[in-house]
C-alpha cells in the first residue's frame, strides 16, 4: 500500500516546477559567487560587512477558518507591546513581532464562503468558479522564480492536511480551498504532506542528485556510440560528451559550495540545528507533525537549501482535531462557535506554531543577529470571523526584520483606511521588494503597503 | 599537342573534351588533368595576381577573402562554392571595381570561366557519384519538436524558447557544419525532455502523453474525465435519427430484407445498428396499440410511405420525427422511477458519500425502468394515456397486463437518458442540482468531496457494440488508475465525516486521518468501518441506509484493492511501453546492451530515498531524450571511410528526417525491418506515400522557409498595426503557411515546378481570402485550406505576389524595391549578391516622409553611384515592378503618403517591363533555368543535409534534364534526389574529396 501511493506523494515533492528551476541553475553563472556569499563557503563573512548581506528568507505559516475576534489584539503601551491571549505565545518575541490589523483580499470578498476565500490569500487573484481552475500565482511562487533559482529548493511547499479538489457548493472548486501556493494561474504546487519526503527533498531533489545520473547514463551511451565512430563524427560527440561534463561539473561545484555552506554554519554558528530524518509516514499526532515541518523549514533556512517556504497548518474546511485540547469538535466545525473558549485555545495553539518557528530561527546565530532576523515569517489566516466568514479583514502577523528592511515591534492597524491602502497584495509587494525583487505590481496592488 | 589543346581550350570548350575523349579512360582523365593544372598555372594564376591579390591578400584582405588560397585547382575544388562567386562577380565585371585600375580585358575574364568550366566538368566527372562528406549532427530544433510530436503524439513543442539554428551556406539549418552543442544547450535539453516528461501518463497498458502537462490532480483529472466525455458525446443518440431511419427503411423498395435495409442505413446515417434494429423491431414489428408506443406508431403512420425525393419531404419527415421525438422525451419523464434523497442519523450530512452514492446507483440502474406505481387504470393520479385508462377499466386482467407490458417495453427502449454527463449535488433539490451541475463533468454529486459516479448503462447496453463496450470500460478504469480516484475519495470521505459532516468525532474515531495513506489499508478500513458502522446501526433503524453504509466500505475497499493490484502489474508493462518508445526514438531496434542498461537505470532510480516507480520512469524518459541515439543522427554516423551503401534502417531514418523532417513511422520502419528499402521501386512506394502524409508539412516547412527565408515570419514583427489594422496574428499566421499549402498542392498533384512561379490559383484560408479580397468562397472552419482558380483577377498565382514575402520585405511604413527585389534575385533565382557596404545612406522610414521624390526617385538616386549600381541594377527592377503591392501585400494604386506609384522598370537585359506580369514574364522567359537550377540545388543539399560540392553539379544537371524530360512534374525533382547514389551511401567525412585526392 505504501509503496503504490507514493506515485502522486513523490510527484508533490518533486514538482516540475523545482526541477525546471533545478535545471535553470545550470544555466546561470551568479549563483555560484551568491551562494559563496550566504554560506560563506570560502570565507566566513564578517559580522558587520555589509557587502556580504546574509540572505532574506520568506516564510508563511497558514491557519484556516478565522481566529478568537476578541482575544486577538495587540497594542502599543509605552513603547511595549501588550498582546491579546490567543498571541500570548509571541510575548517573548514581541520586540521583533509586527501585528497589523484590516489587511484583506477584495477578490476573496462578495464571493461566497471558504474556497473562494482562501485560493487567492496568497496572491490576491480572481477566482474562477466550475471545473476548470483559475487564479493567480501566490507571492512565494513569485519570490522563488526571482531569487529562488539559484537554491538548490528555490522554495518548499508544505502541508500537515492533504488536498481535495471536489466542488464546494459556491461551485468553487476545493482545491482553492486545499492550496494556499499557486505556481501560475492555473496549477497549484503539489504539496508535501509527509515530513520524511520533505526533509528528502532538501538533500535529494532534481536539480542535482538525479539529473546527475541522467547525465552519467548518457554519457555511457555516448561513449558507446563513439567508440564506433570515424573522427569527424568523434568530434561532434566529444563536442556533446564535453558539453555533459560541464554540465555535471556544475551539479558537482552547486552540491560542494552547499556543502561548504553548511559546514561553515557549523564551524561559525556553534547553533547548527541538528534534525534526524523524520520517520516514514504520517506522525499520529497533529503536534508532532506540525513540529516536524516547522524543524524542516528552520533546517532549509538555516542550511540556505531554500529561502522561500510555504506551510499550510490546516486546510480551510479542516478537519483537524484537537483531543490534546480538549475540543470535541474538528478544526472547522469548532470555528463555528468562534467566541468559545475551545476556539480561544486553538487559536493560541497555532500562535505557538509560529513561536515555535520563530524561536527556532531565533535561536540560530547568524552574523550579528539571528537567522530570524534575516528573514520575515509570515502567518495569516483567510477570515477574521469563522462564523461570519469574513474576509473583510484578516488576521495577519509578521515576525523577523528581513535584514534590516523591516522595522519590528509595531502594531499597524489599516482597518480604518480606504481599500486601495490596505490590500494584502500591497504588503506583499512591500516584501517582494525589501527582498530584492523587481516588481512595480503585484496581483491586485500597483502600491506598496503605505507606512509599513 | 598539348599546347593545341590548350589553345583550342580556351576558345573552344567542346574542341577540348573531343582531344580528351580521343583517349581513353583513366588514361584520358590523367591526361585532361594534367593539362587543366598547367593551363591553370600559365594562364589563370597570373590573372588573379595581376587584377585580385593587390587588395585580397596580406593580413587584412579586402571583404576577409584572400585569392591567394587559389594557388591550385585542387584549392578551387575543396572552395568550390567561394571560386563560384569569384567566377561570378569576375564575369559580371563586377570584381575587381570598376573604379579600380587595371581592369581586365574581356578576353581575359572569358579565359577564367572558360577553365573554370572545363575543370568544372572534369572534376564532377572524376568524382561522380561521391556522396559527400556528411557526418552525425543533433536534430535541429524543428526536427526535435516533429519527433517528439510523432514520438508523443502531442505537439508539445519543447524548442519553442531555444535559441535559433545557425544555417549553413546553403542556408538551411540540418547540416552537421554548422548544427553544434554546448553545455547551455544541454541543459536546454534536460529541460526540454522534462517537459516531455510531465506529459507522462501511466495507464494500465503503458505509457501515454497527454496534451497538457498533468502533475497535479486535476490535470490528470482532466484528460481522463475529458476523453469519456468525448466518448459520450461521439455517441449517436438522438432519437429523431433514429425514427428518421426507421422511415427510411420501410420506403425501401429495393428488395433487399429488412435486415440488411437497417444494417445499411444505420450505417449511412453512422447510427447504432443495435439499436436501430431495436427502435425498428419495437415500433414496427410489434403490434400494440397501448401507452407511447401506441402513440408513437399512430403517428409514424402518417408518414408517407412514397419516397418523392423531395428535399421538402425530407424536411417535413425530419421536423416530425423531431417531434415524436419530444413526445417520447415528455412521455418517459413522466414514468421515469422515482428514488428518495437518503437523510442519514443525526450527525450525518445528506451529502455523505455513501447516501449519495445508494441513490446515484438506484437511478443508474433503473433508466430503463417503468415506474410502478400509477400504472393502473384505478390509481387517482395514474400514468396511464387517457384511452389506456379507459381501456385498463373495460379489459380482464391478461389484457391489463398487456397493457403494463406496453409501457414498460418502452420504458425499456427509450429509457430515461442514455448516459448521464454532469451532476450537481445528489441531496439538494433536483432542480438546484441540474442548474449547478452545469459543467461538473462526471461528478458523483457528493458535498464538497471530489469522486466520479459511472451512469451510462442505457448507453453501453442499447447503444454500443462490444468493442465500444470495451474501449468505454477501458476509460472509466484509466479515470480510476491514472488520476487514482478511489484512494482521494477515500481520503476525502474521512476528511469530510469529520470537517463537514460531525459523523466521527468520538475519541473512537480518533486513529483515522484523511492524510494518512495508511488509512486505504484494507485492515484500516475495516477498522474504520467497524466503527462507523456500529454508530450507524446505533442510530438509524433504516436498513436501506445501513445497506448504503455497509456497500460503501465494502466496494471502496474493492476498489482501491483493485487499484492496488493494477497499479502492481502495470508496472512492468509501462516499463516495456517505454522501452517500445526508445526504440521508435532511437530509429532502430534497441541492442541487449542498450535494454539492460536501461533497466538498470531504472532500478538505480527507482532505489533513490525520493524516488519511486514515476519518477524513475520519468528519468529514464528523459535520459532517453537526451541519449545521442535520439538526439543525434546516428544514421549518418560513419565508420568507413569509403562510400557505403546506407542500411535499411539507415535509409529509413534519411527518408523520413527529408520528407518529414521527423522520424520514421511505424509503417517505414516495418519496411526497414523486412530489408525492403534497398529496393528502388520500395523506396519510390514510400515516398509517394510519404508525400501524401500530413507529416509532409514539415519538410515543407523547413525546405521553403529555409530556401526563400521566410521561417521566422510567424513571429515576424515588422508590421505597424495601428497603419493596418487588418493585420492580426492570425493573418500573418495564414500568411507565412501560405507558400506551404501552395507547394504542398503542387507536389501532391504532381504538378509542375514552374507553378511555383505562375498559375491561375491559390491556396488560401479563410484570413488569406479576406485579405486578398477573395469572395464567393465558402470555409468550413478556419482552419481549412482550399484551391481558388482565377487567381489572376486578384493580381495572385505563384509564389511571386504571395503577402509573406511583400511583406516580410517591407520595412513597416513602406514598401522597400531593394528589399523585395533583393529577395526575388537572391533567394528566388540563386544570384549571389554581396552585402551592402557599410555606409549606405538611409531612407525614410514611412511613406508619409518621403517629402517630393517618390521611392522609386530616391532609388534612382542611389544608382546614380556607381559602386551602388553594380548590385542594384540587379535586383530593383524585379521590387520595382512589385511597387503595385502595399507593405502588407494588398494590390494599390498609391502610396501611403497619396502619391501614385509607377510599376514599371528598366530590367537588368535593358529591356523595358510593367508590374507583376511584366516581372513573371521576365524570370520565365529569361530567368527560368536559373530558378530551376536554384530549386534544384536548394532541395539537394536540403535533402543531403550539407552544403553541395563540385561533384553534386552532375545531380543537379540530372534532375534538370529528368524535369525537362518528364514535364516538369514536380515529384521527379524529388525521385531523382532519393535514387541518386548521394542519397543512398555515405562516406566518412574525415576526408574530403580532395585529402582522398591526395591519398590516392
Amino acid at each position: 500500500m505504501q509503496n503504490k501511493t507514493r506515485i502522486t506523494k513523490a510527484r508533490a515533492a518533486l514538482s516540475r516546477r523545482e526541477w525546471l528551476r533545478g535545471a535553470g541553475v545550470l544555466m546561470g553563472l551568479p549563483w555560484l559567487e551568491s551562494m559563496a556569499v550566504w554560506g560563506h563557503a570560502e570565507e566566513p563573512a564578517k559580522a558587520n560587512d555589509t557587502l556580504h548581506p546574509f540572505p532574506q528568507r520568506f516564510a508563511v505559516m497558514f491557519m484556516a477558518c478565522g481566529v478568537h475576534p476578541e482575544h486577538w489584539w495587540a497594542k502599543e503601551k509605552e513603547g511595549e507591546m501588550e498582546l491579546g491571549r490567543c498571541l500570548q505565545p509571541l510575548d517573548p518575541l514581541k520586540h521583533k513581532l509586527n501585528v497589523i490589523h484590516g489587511l484583506f483580499n477584495k477578490n476573496a470578498t462578495g464571493v461566497g464562503i471558504h474556497p473562494g476565500q482562501t485560493g487567492n490569500i496568497l496572491s490576491g487573484a480572481a477566482l474562477q468558479k466550475g471545473a476548470e481552475l483559475r487564479g493567480g500565482i501566490s507571492v512565494d511562487q513569485a519570490m522563488a522564480n526571482a531569487i529562488g533559482q539559484e537554491d538548490i529548493v528555490p522554495s518548499l511547499v508544505l502541508g500537515c492536511e492533504q488536498p481535495t479538489t471536489g466542488y464546494h457548493e459556491t461551485n468553487f472548486s476545493m482545491a482553492y480551498s486545499s492550496h494556499i501556493s499557486w505556481q501560475n494561474a492555473t496549477s497549484p504546487v503539489p504539496m508535501e504532506v509527509y515530513p520524511s519526503l520533505a526533509f528528502d527533498s532538501l538533500f535529494e531533489n532534481r536539480g542535482t542528485q538525479r539529473n546527475k545520473s541522467i547525465l552519467d547514463r548518457v554519457m555511457e551511451d555516448a561513449e558507446r556510440v563513439r567508440r564506433q565512430a570515424s573522427a569527424s563524427d568523434q568530434a561532434k560527440l566529444e563536442e556533446y560528451l564535453t558539453s555533459i561534463r560541464e554540465v555535471e561539473k556544475r551539479i558537482e561545484r552547486q552540491r560542494s559550495s552547499v556543502e561548504s555552506a553548511r559546514e561553515a554554519v557549523v564551524q561559525d554558528g556553534k547553533s547548527l540545528f541538528k534534525m534526524e530524518r523524520p520517520e516514514n509516514g504520517l506522525p499520529e499526532d497533529i503536534r508532532e507533525h506540525m513540529r516536524l515541518m516547522c524543524d524542516i523549514i528552520a533546517l532549509a533556512f538555516q542550511s540556505n537549501r531554500t529561502r522561500v517556504a510555504s506551510l499550510l497548518l490546516c486546510r480551510d474546511i479542516s478537519g483537524l482535531f484537537y483531543p490534546f485540547l480538549h475540543v470535541g469538535k474538528p478544526h472547522h466545525l469548532a470555528s463555528h462557535d468562534e467566541m468559545s473558549d475551545e476556539w480561544e485555545r486553538v487559536t493560541t495553539y497555532y500562535c505557538s506554531q509560529v513561536a515555535y518557528l520563530a524561536q527556532k530561527l531565533d535561536s540560530m546565530n547568524e552574523g550579528d543577529g539571528t537567522v530570524l532576523d534575516h528573514s520575515c515569517l509570515m502567518f495569516v489566516n483567510n477570515m477574521w470571523s469563522g462564523s461570519k466568514h469574513d474576509s473583510t479583514k484578516v488576521p495577519l502577523l509578521t515576525l523577523g526584520g528581513l535584514d534590516r528592511k523591516l522595522a519590528t515591534g509595531r502594531v499597524l492597524d489599516y482597518s480604518d483606511r480606504a481599500e486601495e491602502e490596505r490590500k494584502l497584495c500591497s504588503l506583499y509587494l512591500s516584501l517582494m521588494q525589501r527582498m530584492g525583487v523587481d516588481a512595480t505590481t503585484f496581483g491586485d496592488a500597483e502600491e506598496p503597503l503605505v507606512e509599513l | 599537342m598539348k599546347k593545341i589543346v590548350l589553345a583550342l581550350g580556351c576558345r573552344l570548350g567542346i574542341a577540348f573534351g573531343m582531344a580528351i575523349w580521343l583517349a581513353s579512360g583513366l588514361e584520358a582523365q590523367e591526361i585532361e588533368r594534367g593539362v587543366l593544372n598547367e593551363q591553370f598555372q600559365a594562364e589563370v594564376r597570373p590573372l588573379l595576381s595581376k587584377y585580385c591579390e593587390s587588395c585580397h591578400s596580406g593580413d587584412s584582405p579586402e571583404a576577409k577573402f584572400d585569392t591567394t588560397q587559389f594557388s591550385e585547382p585542387l584549392a578551387i575544388a575543396s572552395a568550390w562554392g567561394p571560386w563560384q562567386t569569384v567566377l561570378e562577380r569576375i564575369s559580371a565585371s563586377e570584381m575587381p571595381p570598376v573604379d579600380e585600375s587595371p581592369q581586365p580585358t574581356d578576353a581575359e575574364r572569358e579565359v577564367i570561366a572558360t577553365w573554370t568550366e572545363l575543370f568544372r566538368q572534369s572534376e564532377a566527372e572524376r568524382l561522380r557519384d561521391d556522396p559527400g562528406p556528411v557526418s552525425t549532427r543533433r536534430l535541429n530544433n524543428a526536427e526535435f519538436n516533429y519527433s517528439i510530436r510523432d514520438l508523443t503524439g502531442v505537439d508539445i513543442r519543447p524548442t519553442q524558447s531555444f535559441p535559433i539554428d545557425p544555417a549553413n551556406e546553403a542556408g538551411f539549418d540540418n547540416s552537421a557544419e554548422s548544427l553544434t552543442i554546448s553545455p547551455a544547450l544541454v541543459a536546454k535539453y534536460l529541460d526540454a525532455a522534462r517537459l516531455v516528461a510531465d506529459h507522462m501518463l501511466l495507464t494500465p497498458d503503458g505509457i501515454r502523453f497527454a496534451p497538457f502537462p498533468v502533475v497535479t490532480d486535476t490535470d490528470r483529472d482532466k484528460y481522463c474525465v475529458q476523453r469519456i466525455v468525448d466518448f459520450y458525446e461521439r455517441q449517436p443518440t438522438q432519437l429523431e435519427d433514429y425514427l428518421e431511419a426507421c422511415w427510411q427503411v420501410t420506403t425501401c423498395r429495393d428488395g433487399n430484407s429488412t435486415e440488411q435495409t437497417l444494417g445499411r442505413i444505420a450505417d449511412e446515417m453512422k447510427l447504432s445498428p443495435s439499436y436501430l434494429e431495436l427502435v425498428y423491431e419495437t415500433l414496427y414489428s410489434s403490434e400494440t396499440t397501448y401507452g407511447p408506443l401506441g402513440q408513437i406508431r399512430k403517428r409514424l403512420e402518417t408518414l408517407s410511405r412514397e419516397v418523392d425525393g423531395s428535399v421538402e419531404q425530407r424536411r417535413a419527415v425530419r421536423s416530425e420525427c423531431a417531434e415524436i421525438a419530444k413526445y417520447i422525451q415528455a412521455a418517459r419523464k413522466k414514468l421515469q422511477p422515482e428514488f428518495p434523497i437518503l437523510s442519514g442519523p443525526a450527525g450525518m450530512n445528506g451529502g455523505s458519500q455513501s447516501l449519495v452514492l445508494w441513490r446515484n446507483r438506484q437511478m443508474a440502474t433503473h433508466r430503463r425502468s417503468c415506474r410502478t406505481e400509477g400504472l393502473s387504470g384505478d390509481a387517482k393520479d395514474s400514468l396511464l394515456e387517457a384511452d389506456d385508462i379507459v381501456a385498463f377499466r373495460r379489459v380482464d386482467d391478461v389484457e391489463r397486463k398487456k397493457i403494463i407490458q406496453a409501457y414498460e417495453r418502452f420504458c425499456s427502449v427509450f429509457p430515461d437518458a442514455f448516459y448521464i454527463k454532469e451532476r450537481g449535488r445528489g441531496h439538494i433539490d433536483a432542480r438546484d442540482a441540474i442548474r449547478e451541475g452545469k459543467g461538473r463533468l462526471l461528478s458523483a454529486g457528493f458535498h464538497s468531496m471530489m469522486g466520479y459516479f459511472r451512469d451510462d448503462q442505457p448507453l453501453y447496453e442499447l447503444v454500443l457494440s462490444p468493442p465500444q463496450q470495451a474501449e468505454l470500460d477501458r476509460l472509466w478504469n484509466e479515470l480510476d488508475f491514472i488520476a487514482q480516484v478511489p484512494l482521494r475519495q477515500y481520503s476525502g470521505f474521512i476528511w469530510f465525516e469529520r470537517a463537514e459532516s460531525s459523523f466521527i468525532n468520538e475519541e473512537a474515531f480518533h486513529f483515522v486521518r484523511a492524510e494518512d495513506r495508511a488509512a486505504a489499508s484494507e485492515a484500516m478500513i475495516e477498522r474504520f468501518a467497524g466503527v462507523y458502522l456500529e454508530k450507524v446501526r446505533k442510530h438509524t433503524d433504516s436498513p436501506v441506509i445501513i445497506e448504503a453504509a455497509e456497500n460503501y466500505f465494502h466496494d471502496m475497499n474493492a476498489k482501491i484493492r483493485h487499484l492496488e493490484s493494477q497499479l502492481e502489474d502495470a508496472q512492468l508493462k509501462q516499463f516495456e511501453s517505454l522501452m517500445e518508445f526508445a526504440e521508435r526514438a532511437y530509429r532502430r531496434p534497441l541492442t541487449g546492451e542498450e535494454r539492460t542498461a536501461l533497466r538498470s537505470f531504472y532500478d538505480e532510480v527507482k532505489s533513490f530515498p525520493t524516488a519511486d516507480h514515476r519518477s524513475a520512469m520519468e528519468d529514464t524518459l528523459i535520459s532517453i531524450i537526451v541519449s545521442p541515439s535520439q538526439l543525434y543522427r546516428w544514421d549518418l554516423q560513419c565508420n568507413e571511410q569509403q562510400a557505403h551503401a546506407l542500411k535499411p534502417y539507415e535509409l529509413a531514418s534519411r527518408l523520413s528526417y527529408f520528407l518529414w523532417a521527423s522520424l520514421p513511422d511505424d509503417a517505414l520502419m516495418a519496411e526497414a525491418a523486412k530489408g525492403q528499402l534497398s529496393n528502388q521501386q520500395a523506396v519510390s512506394q514510400q515516398v509517394s506515400r510519404m508525400i501524401e502524409d500530413e507529416r509532409v508539412h514539415g519538410m515543407a516547412r523547413e525546405f521553403l522557409g529555409n530556401w526563400l527565408d521566410f521561417r521566422r515570419f510567424e513571429t515576424h514583427n515588422g508590421v505597424d498595426r495601428n497603419e493596418f489594422a487588418d493585420f492580426d496574428d492570425e493573418l500573418r499566421q495564414a500568411m507565412a503557411d501560405e507558400p506551404i499549402e501552395y507547394f504542398l498542392e503542387v507536389l501532391r498533384r504532381n504538378g509542375r515546378l514552374a507553378e511555383l512561379l505562375e498559375s491561375d490559383h491559390m491556396v488560401i484560408n479563410q484570413a488569406l481570402a479576406l485579405h486578398y479580397g477573395v469572395a464567393n468562397v465558402e470555409f468550413e472552419t478556419d482552419a481549412q485550406w482550399k484551391r481558388v482558380d482565377g487567381a489572376s483577377d486578384y493580381q495572385r498565382g505563384g509564389l511571386l505576389s504571395m503577402g509573406v514575402f511583400l511583406t516580410q520585405n517591407s520595412p513597416g511604413l513602406r514598401t522597400s524595391p531593394v528589399k523585395r527585389g533583393y529577395w526575388v534575385v537572391r533567394k528566388l533565382l540563386g544570384e549571389k549578391i554581396p552585402p551592402p557596404p557599410p555606409n549606405v545612406p538611409e531612407l525614410p522610414s514611412s511613406e508619409h516622409q518621403l517629402g517630393d521624390l517618390t521611392l522609386r526617385e530616391l532609388l534612382a538616386q542611389h544608382r546614380e553611384h556607381p559602386s551602388c549600381a553594380a548590385c542594384h541594377d540587379r535586383f530593383d527592377a524585379a521590387g520595382l515592378l512589385l511597387e503595385g503591392f502595399d507593405p502588407i501585400g494588398r494590390p494599390r494604386t498609391n502610396d501611403l503618403g497619396g502619391r501614385l506609384v509607377a510599376t514599371d522598370a528598366i530590367l537588368p537585359n535593358g529591356s523595358e517591363a510593367e508590374g507583376l506580369a511584366g516581372l513573371k514574364n521576365y524570370i520565365l522567359t529569361q530567368r527560368a533555368d536559373d530558378f530551376r537550377r536554384h530549386f534544384c540545388q536548394s532541395l539537394l543539399s536540403f535533402a543531403l543535409g550539407r552544403t553541395l560540392i563540385l561533384p553534386d553539379d552532375l545531380l543537379v544537371d540530372d534532375m534538370l534534364m529528368q524535369l525537362k524530360q518528364n514535364d516538369d512534374r514536380l515529384q521527379v525533382a524529388f525521385e531523382v534526389i532519393v535514387q541518386s547514389q548521394q542519397f543512398r551511401n555515405k562516406r566518412g567525412a574525415a576526408t574530403s574529396s580532395v585529402e582522398r585526392n591526395h591519398a590516392e
